[in-house]
């Protein structure tokens, strides 16, 4: 029998949610005051309106809902999904007014990509964007790529065990740190002392090439989040290429590597324990799959030969991989080269690649290495099932972290998530078929959107039909989230409507 | 017989003439480039657009990027031909608007393969301007009507709470 949701789980679900809201609103008035700074006054007046709203949505619901009841798995899943969906409404209103996105809807868009740290664009004119509205695109990400919940979470002081099921239900499978809270915090830790290094990097290097230092610090900082947060967005409309410099491709290569790893990788490597790093079964799937399928790039570009010498083939060819890899979606080719210049063999290397994605608690989408190392290891596991006496029993172990005994629900939830994934790429594309587009663009598109990517091979403009964006919206959405917390919102609504 | 050499010579520098100039006369679009970067690679060719960002200058030649309105593309040139730019464009300004003559690269052997242009000759075709900075006083009037009900809501939370 279907049970109808109650009051009462509304109300927990509208207090946390306003909490959320209230921290995604005193964040956002960080571009408000660099506006103030930069004597941007028109852009900062669209984030005090923004700020505003935001508070007072945030206040009426913690007004109204006020609880002092702990989230059940339910209730936790259900503030997560609909709390990225408050995030996107709320982070385009000043993209909106300032007047670079065709309509709310391309604004949506462009929320989502950042937030979901996927990095496709609809903003026209983005040469002329003011740097505090640039700023909060770079920022999106940041905040998305260490999770908005988290972020959130790790403000707030109160820690039960609701905080632990927003945290999974954001698409975290591991905690670092007994704590959540310190979980969330070590995260942020990690993640601001790779904010000093790496915008200390990408700035020196700017400067070295022939930019002013100040909009080199501008421009590294938002280099940085996009690259760390595998997110993709660029300052400038040319993305990478405007820098015209393989040495900030190289630094780039290096974050976002740092961002397809996982926090627990992290933790283990700044805590000295580097010697178990290739024995994980994380890495080694992940070096399997960059070997495997940069291969498939190398041998497509080498059979047409466009790019002459290492350097190139380096800057265009494993640049364009890496990037596609680790889900952030930083080009140093034009969007319309993938389909008029590049290979067959090579595109489907990237797109393979982009399926695939980076390491699981990370800031990647994807499939991820894991998931495939887990499955790997449950094949392995039946093979020799097979090969000895049936009286006996395989105990498959594997390493990851530490010594960890395979289990069938640990299989379940790889294939599961792995078959979504599958199914999240195909349905995009076949959406992408239904508005004309031929079948293989519109699978690098679709899984560009649904693994959090962000690589265009040009379906992606403010002209595209409304209903591609809409598609592509629910993509990065369920993408980003893994699904559960999003299923669990659909079988919320049907109880609503159909529960006794 | 001489006359006829002549003429025959003449014809044919007139062709030559013609054919060089044509290429590089009619300026083409950052689409056309892209889509069809095969068909131009090595090509003369002229591009018009508008300085976007940063002049970066690397010894004595600077990257300029150049937007027509669809697409930036990198023009590479001699630095002193950088010094004819007084605008870049970027949210307070509208940059200068550039006609660049030069060679056009699909996969640029001297630059990592990038697409780009080696400018051979640049021209200003419009100077750029400062941007105005307007505030609309709709959103300014919306923005006070929103602190207003921000406190009320936030007093009122403050009430119910004591």
């Amino acid at each position: 029998m279907l049970i109808k949701p109650q009051v009462q789980d509304i109300k927990i679900v509208g207090y946390y949610l306003g909490k959320i809201i209230a921290g995604l609103s005193v964040l956002m008035s960080l571009p408000l005051f660099l506006g103030l700074f930069l004597l941007e006054f028109s852009p900062a007046l669209d984030f005090s309106i923004a700020v505003a709203t935001g508070l007072i949505i945030s206040l009426i619901l913690i007004q109204f809902c006020k609880t002092s009841a702990d989230l059940n798995w339910m209730q936790g899943m259900l503030v997560v999904s609909l709390a990225w969906l408050c995030a996107m409404f709320l982070g385009a209103i000043p993209l909106f007014l300032s007047g670079h996105w065709h309509s709310y809807l391309d604004a949506c868009f462009d929320a989502m990509s950042g937030f979901a740290t996927t990095g496709l664009i609809l903003v026209s004119d983005l040469d002329h964007l003011s740097l505090s509205c640039n700023f909060w695109r770079h920022l999106m990400m940041f905040i998305g790529g260490q999770g908005i919940v988290i972020v959130i979470l790790s403000i707030m002081v109160r820690a039960g065990s609701g905080a632990f099921k927003m945290y999974i239900s954001e698409g975290r499978d591991e905690r670092i740190l007994p704590n959540v809270i310190h979980t969330a915090r070590f995260i942020w830790v990690v993640s601001m002392v790779y904010l000093i290094l790496g915008t200390a990097a990408l700035s020196l290097v700017q400067v070295f090439e022939g930019i002013a230092p100040g909009s080199a610090l501008f421009q590294g900082v938002c280099l940085f989040m996009a690259a760390f947060d595998t997110g993709g967005f660029a300052p400038k409309s040319q993305n990478i290429l405007y820098y015209h410099s393989v040495t900030l491709e190289l630094i780039t290569i290096i974050i976002m590597v740092l961002g397809a790893l996982n926090f627990n990788m992290h933790y283990a490597i700044w805590h000295g324990r580097k010697k178990n790093m290739f024995k994980d079964i994380e890495i080694r799937g992940l070096l399997f799959s960059v070997g495997l399928l940069f291969l498939f790039v190398a041998i497509g570009l080498k059979r047409i030969g466009l790019y002459q010498g290492v350097l190139a083939n380096f800057s265009k060819g494993f640049y364009q991989f890496i990037s596609a890899h680790t889900g952030t979606g930083y080009a140093t080719v034009y969007s319309q080269q993938f389909f008029n210049e590049w290979p067959a063999l090579a595109r489907t290397g990237l797109i393979l690649a982009m399926a695939l994605g980076g390491c699981a608690c990370s800031t990647t989408g994807g499939i991820k290495a894991l998931r495939l190392g887990l499955i790997f290891q449950a094949t392995l596991q039946d093979i020799k099932q097979i090969m000895l006496p049936e009286a006996s029993k395989v105990a498959q172990k594997f390493y990851h972290i530490k010594e960890v005994i395979l289990e069938d629900r640990m299989v379940r939830s790889a294939c599961l998530v792995t078959f979504f994934y599958i199914l999240l790429y195909v349905l995009g594309a076949l959406a992408g078929m239904a508005y004309g587009y031929p079948f293989m663009q519109a699978l690098f598109e679709s899984t560009s959107a649904g693994a959090n990517v962000g690589l265009s091979c040009g379906i992606t403009q403010a002209n595209m039909p409304a209903g591609l964006k809409i598609t592509y919206i629910l993509q990065m959405w369920a993408g980003r989230l893994e699904f559960m917390s999003i299923f669990t919102l659909i079988g919320f609504l049907y109880a609503a409507a159909k529960g006794r | 017989m001489i006359k006829y050499g002549l003429l025959k010579s003449l014809i044919i520098f007139c062709f030559i003439y013609f054919i060089v100039n044509s290429c590089y006369a009619q300026s083409l679009s950052s689409r056309e480039l892209i889509e069809n970067a095969k068909a131009y690679d090595g090509q003369g060719i002229v591009f018009e657009g508008e300085v976007i960002g940063d002049i970066m200058c690397r010894g004595q030649y600077c990257w300029v990027n150049l937007k027509d309105g669809a697409a930036a593309i990198g023009v590479w040139l001699p630095a002193e031909y950088a010094k004819i730019i007084k605008y870049k464009g970027s949210y307070k300004q509208r940059g200068d608007w550039l006609r660049v003559s030069g060679v056009f690269n699909r996969a640029c052997p001297e630059h990592a393969g990038q697409l780009d242009i080696h400018a051979k000759e640049i021209e200003k075709i419009k100077e750029g301007e400062m941007l105005p900075q307007e505030l609309s006083l709709k959103r300014r009037n919306l923005a006070l009507i929103l602190l207003v009900i921000l406190c009320i809501v936030w007093i009122s939370s403050k009430l119910k709470m004591n």
